[in-house]
């Protein structure tokens, strides 16, 4: 940068200090934000517990003849047949792995054939067999569920023709937030995701 | 002077005619003077309405026939017929600005362009990757666009290129300001009252004509996220001061755009609180003239406000 040119940016920030001012206050109360938000994620420890969620899943090739629902029975996760004589979508599970920092898909043992399949019947989740869940809303660890944080994508990114659906579940502790994104194959009207338990205990 | 005779000839003929139907010199130098000043004017007027009817007409079938074939096209045609526009676009748009005969031409094509260039990016983004944060995608449209009319912006001072840096440095921050997680109506707040001090600042400039669209779109931000912020806490009066702040600075600024959003604020957060506070107590007729009577004094404060102030 060549002197006039310092000089002359100089004298545009004295003569204007109003729009100087205007375009960083914007900039610095992201920075303030980013700084208070981050500090506190570097000084409170990570979340020990899984957390396991349920969605429900709207194409047609996941349906099924009968309704179930996941639930949890003394502490296990179980995919339990509600309704024989109405059909629903498949639910998903899905389960943030702490240590990792990731989400990952857990398939459920559904039989290919209903027949004789009777309500109140139960199906086993792989992956969660073994697992004890507790259904409180804030983990031993401290880490509290706080729901979903829906956005849409913006006036200007669907203006433009963007398209993407937002919403992070976020879990909290201390002033420490951690975002959960959930995958973007699912729908957002279909993408709600319901709190089934954190992991306390996996034999 | 020295006339070619084809000119002499001319010459001749008006002399002729003139004496023939009694003109003098004066008259006939009045009625070509006259010709000189309305004629190309009515006829510019006619040329300009007709060449935006026909560009709109091209714009607007370019558009739906790209829609129609959208599904048919692959990624390279849908890149090339978005993105591929509107940088064509622009580069028109810097060269119309380079040449006095085009410039007029160079704000729509500059406007084009700015529309056909995010769509172009977007598509193509869409088309290489899938799933990822929209935020990211967003802000990546958003600020080289934002970059791209800044830096023209800067080289060419062009008011239309200072309007687009304004529009997707905004979408720019707004994103950002979504993606590390600030609540709607605190965004709404920061960004609203920045683009009116924005617009307090330019307005001192030659750029001037770009401001009343954002004292217009920032105070409307403004006082949306403010009314969002304070509704149903013990701070919800603190509207109606700011409100009346907004009043006076408008005076300050000589804005109409600023005075007709703060009255309407003041307006709308006068009756929402009548009807909230007194409609069970007053009954709703009196509650109905008590607003009535607000809008009247208010809206009287408003125009001679104006009359005063502004348009003094």
């Amino acid at each position: 940068m060549t002197e006039s040119e310092r000089s002359g940016r100089g004298s545009f920030m004295r003569e204007n200090p109003l729009i100087v001012a205007s375009i960083a206050l914007p900039l610095l109360i992201v920075a303030m934000f980013v700084a208070a938000t981050g500090i506190p994620r570097l000084l409170v420890e990570a979340p020990i517990h899984d957390l396991v969620l349920v969605t429900r899943y709207p194409a047609t090739n996941r349906s099924l003849p009968v309704s179930i629902d996941i639930a949890v029975n003394n502490g296990r996760a179980v995919a339990v047949v509600r309704d024989t004589s109405s059909s629903t979508n498949a639910p998903r599970v899905f389960m943030y792995e702490s240590s990792e920092d990731r989400v990952r898909e857990l398939p459920m043992e559904l039989p290919a054939n209903w027949d004789g399949v009777e309500e109140g019947d139960e199906f086993a989740i792989t992956g969660l067999s073994q697992a004890t869940l507790s259904t409180t809303l804030i983990a031993p660890d401290g880490y509290e569920y706080r729901g979903i944080r829906r956005r849409g994508n913006g006036l200007m990114f669907e203006l433009f023709g963007g398209r993407g659906y937002g919403g992070d579940v976020t879990i909290g502790k201390n002033g420490a937030v951690r975002r959960i994104s959930l995958p973007d194959d699912l729908p957002y009207w279909y993408r709600d995701p319901r709190f089934l338990g954190w992991v306390v205990e996996q034999q | 002077m020295t006339r070619t005779p084809e000119e002499a000839d001319a010459i001749d003929r008006i002399r002729s005619i003139a004496r023939a139907h009694g003109f003098s010199a004066e008259e006939v130098a009045a009625a070509i003077r006259a010709s000189d000043t309305t004629d190309p004017q009515r006829a510019g007027l006619l040329g300009r309405i007709l060449a935006i009817l026909g560009g709109i007409f091209v714009f607007s079938g370019i558009a739906v026939f790209i829609g129609l074939n959208w599904e048919s096209m692959n990624t390279a045609a849908r890149i090339v017929v978005t993105l591929g526009s509107g940088i064509a676009t622009f580069v028109l748009a810097l060269i119309a600005d380079h040449d006095q005969r085009y410039q007029r031409a160079a704000t729509p094509l500059f406007f084009v362009a700015a529309a056909l260039q995010p769509t172009g990016l977007i598509v193509t983004i869409d088309e290489f990757f899938s799933g990822g944060d929209w935020h990211l995608a967003a802000m990546f449209v958003s600020g080289v666009m934002a970059l791209q009319q800044g830096l023209v912006f800067r080289a060419r001072g062009r008011a239309v290129c200072l309007f687009m840096t304004i529009l997707f440095g905004l979408w720019f921050l707004a994103t950002l300001f979504d993606y590390v997680g600030i609540d709607g109506e605190f965004v709404a707040i920061v960004l609203g009252g920045s683009t009116v001090g924005l617009s307090v600042g330019l307005s001192k400039t030659r750029y001037a004509e770009v401001v009343p669209f954002w004292y217009l779109a920032g105070s409307i931000a403004f006082y949306g996220g403010l009314h969002q912020f304070v509704d149903d806490t013990v701070i919800e009066l603190l509207f109606l001061a700011v409100a009346s702040a907004g009043v006076f600075l408008s005076a300050v600024v000589a804005s109409r755009m600023l005075l007709g959003v703060s009255t309407v604020a003041m307006l709308g957060y006068i009756a929402e609180f009548t009807a909230e506070n007194f409609a069970e107590s007053l009954g709703w007729p009196i509650v109905l003239i008590l607003i009535g009577l607000a809008l009247i004094g208010l809206s009287g404060l408003a125009l001679r406000i104006n009359r005063k102030y502004i348009a003094g």
